[in-house]
């Protein structure tokens, strides 16, 4: 899949930002702001798997929840296209916004705090159905079974509790609940980061099996490079609330064009000793998203850093092979892939 | 005082013979008496870990990895833990230190000693010293990082001075990356940023010099980059001070890189051992063979993940057989389910548990 797909995408970002107050004092005064989502641009189209990777505090996971409105976006424009309506959703509210639920879901990293203990699997799974006035009674008794079944579960399953569950038979309820109200994008947060290696193969399995069955599109959030390989079509580069890179999974594991990206493939430790190599270990942290380094946020971890780098907000910018980099130097450095 | 702080290995007088043994892990069992039922933690766990080297233990969570070290530094909670058998060997003194033929030193095993008595309080940190995978939690939030680790100096090596623990604590937190020591280490541990006070569990966990350090998964809840400093790191020290490392993870290519020498273990037993390069490239058991096959691999080139069939046995039912029966595509009736599977050599180097390599 090329990053200039012709096709109408279904799900445009623009210009998205949520700012995060940071309040000081008896009165709560608002000294500053924490950038977690700074101004991302983002087309997915339908059918694909785009990943958004990065470390904790790259805005990964903030910028899945404002575009389903879990959280209030700052700024910016979020368009999902579905059936041929464009539906705006940064302009939803009420009963509009339930027409994105519809289309729109999300599965969750924890399966343990992400489900209500006092809610059976059919009460927990039927709820979306029951509120969305998609389904009540013997029609969702049926359509939830049906769903549950799909994702691995047994009928007997239904009247059990979350806490009968493992961990991953949990998340397989955590999907259930995604799918039931048939979404066309499905915004998955780290689903398989708590989840033991073995049970991991099961659950992205999974996830590929119900976007073969379903047409799904998924936004798909982690920090695992080697889930990113396996799971996505295209890949989104966040750091400090910033995209920093976007293309195809190839173009950006293979030779990426980020310094940011180029540690974060460094950093990831290989499994063959034929792909050990030399590594390039970006020193420094993540930096404070309430008072963020003056130019490329990136450049006091960044050993290609020029003075220009201190100064100047590199902007995103295509690339020859058509994928996007923010870098004052993507075109002149040589960066190695994996 | 406070002695040299490094720990020879001992002369390698052939490049042949291996390192002087440090510690012997023999049949070790524990057993967990809960209410529900006795869990078979650990059966019949055996290990040795030489002289400058790091041995990995890779499992899934429940697979007795972190009882294990806890065992070797005496820390499981008993009850409702209970060693109910084996050695283990901690070859002492710095007998190694002189003798190219193996250790002069004495011979403790750690299981005899009481686990709060005095003999054991002097081994635990001087000897072998542990870092946790919580950074948060195994710090004390009342006190500053400093004056934890002057603690443990001063504890271990009575008669040091405080000034000169204070400048032995900010030697370290240097040695670890932490900047601005001097000034850091009068931060709590709330002030510093998760790598940061890994950095600081790792300062406390060197700080008495200890022969073995045991981690236990140290970068688990730290990012990928941040990872990668800590284990470089912990690499550069296990070379600056000898020392030899028991590394705990359920990362595949973290033990890749950390590890000499890698155990597999499955439900409280060992089912595969070898060193790193053979376990990588010719994983045996049927257990470890499917663990490779079900982890995306970051080099790609796999249309399709291949699970564990199955799922993981409740941990109160007692296997009379291969731990691994129920959920082994190679399995035989009659023999899996009934026999304990021997531990089969097939290369100086390598050892699996499974029938199929018996000769």
């Amino acid at each position: 899949m090329s990053v200039t797909a012709t096709a109408e995408p279904l799900l445009e970002i623009r210009d998205l930002k949520k700012y995060f107050p940071i309040q000081k004092g008896f009165l709560k005064r608002t000294v500053g702001y924490v950038k977690a989502v700074d101004g991302v641009n983002l087309t997915v189209q339908p059918g694909e798997t785009l990943g958004v990777v990065g470390e904790s505090g790259s805005g990964k996971t903030t910028l899945g929840r404002t575009l389903l409105r879990l959280y209030e976006p700052t700024a910016g424009e979020v368009t999902l296209r579905v059936e041929g309506n464009e539906l705006s959703v940064t302009g939803l509210d009420g009963a509009e916004l339930r027409q994105l639920r519809r289309n729109a879901q999300m599965i969750f990293q924890d399966p343990y705090s992400s489900l209500n203990p006092r809610m059976t699997v059919l009460e927990t799974v039927g709820e979306p159905l029951y509120v969305n006035g998609l389904a009540s009674g013997r029609e969702m008794e049926d359509r939830v079974r049906e769903v549950i079944l799909q994702v691995g579960l047994r009928v007997e399953h239904l009247r059990r509790y979350p806490h009968s569950f493992s961990g991953g038979q949990r998340q397989r309820i955590g999907i259930a609940r995604a799918l039931v109200v048939k979404p066309k994008l499905v915004v998955a947060d780290e689903p398989v980061s708590a989840l033991d290696v073995s049970v991991q193969a099961q659950t992205l399995n999974l996830l590929k099996d119900l976007q073969a069955q379903y047409q799904l599109t998924y936004l798909f959030v982690t920090h695992a490079m080697n889930v990113v390989r396996y799971m996505c079509d295209r890949i989104a580069v966040m750091y400090a609330g910033k995209l920093v890179e976007l293309g195809t999974k190839s173009q950006v594991l293979t030779s990426p064009k980020h310094p940011y990206t180029e540690a974060l493939l460094s950093s990831v430790p290989r499994t063959t000793s034929r792909t050990r190599s030399k590594r390039i270990i970006s020193s420094g942290e993540v930096p404070d998203l309430g008072n963020l380094p003056s130019g490329c946020v990136f450049h006091p971890r960044c050993k290609y850093a020029i003075d220009k780098c201190k100064t100047e907000v590199p902007q995103l910018r295509a690339m020859d092979d058509g994928r996007l980099a923010s870098c004052h130097r993507a075109e002149e450095i040589e960066l190695q892939g994996i | 005082m406070v002695p040299e702080i490094i720990h020879t290995p001992p002369a390698q007088a052939a490049t042949t013979a291996p390192n002087p043994l440090l510690i012997e892990v023999r049949n070790l069992q524990v057993d967990f008496k809960l209410f529900e039922g006795t869990v078979h933690a650990l059966n019949n766990v055996d290990f040795e870990i030489r002289y400058g080297k790091s041995l990995g233990v890779i499992g899934e969570s429940g697979c007795g990895k972190s009882v294990t070290a806890q065992s070797i530094m005496r820390i499981v909670p008993t009850p409702p833990a209970n060693i109910v058998g084996g050695q283990i060997l901690l070859h002492t003194g710095d007998g190694a230190n002189n003798s190219n033929t193996g250790n002069a030193g004495d011979v403790i095993d750690v299981l005899q000693l009481e686990a709060d008595g005095e003999k054991m309080r002097s081994i635990r940190w001087k000897e072998v010293a542990m870092v946790f995978q919580e950074p948060m939690t195994s710090f004390s939030p009342l006190f500053t990082i400093g004056n934890q680790i002057i603690e443990a100096i001063v504890l271990h090596y009575p008669g040091t001075s405080n000034k000169e623990a204070r400048e032995r604590t900010i030697d370290i937190l240097g040695r670890v990356g932490i900047p601005q020591p001097k000034r850091l280490i009068d931060a709590y541990p709330h002030q510093l940023s998760g790598g940061m006070r890994q950095r600081a569990m790792i300062a406390m966990a060197l700080s008495c010099r200890p022969k073995l350090l045991i981690a236990d998964e140290p970068t688990t809840a730290l990012d990928v980059t941040i990872e990668a400093q800590i284990l470089e790191l912990l690499k550069s020290l296990q070379d600056e001070f000898g020392m030899s490392m028991m590394y705990i993870s359920h990362d595949l290519a973290v033990i890749g890189e950390m590890a000499n020498e890698v155990i597999v273990m499955y439900l409280g037993m060992v089912v595969e051992r070898a060193s790193r390069d053979e376990l990588f490239d010719n994983p045996l058991h049927p257990y470890t063979q499917a663990l490779w096959r079900s982890i995306p691999r970051i080099e790609g080139g796999q249309d399709r993940l291949t699970p564990i069939s199955g799922s993981l046995p409740s941990p109160f039912t007692v296997h009379k057989g291969c731990p691994f029966y129920s959920r082994c595509e190679h399995r035989i009736v009659g023999l899996c389910d009934t026999h304990r599977p021997p531990a089969v050599r097939v290369s100086p180097t390598h050892e699996v548990s499974c029938v199929l390599y018996q000769k």
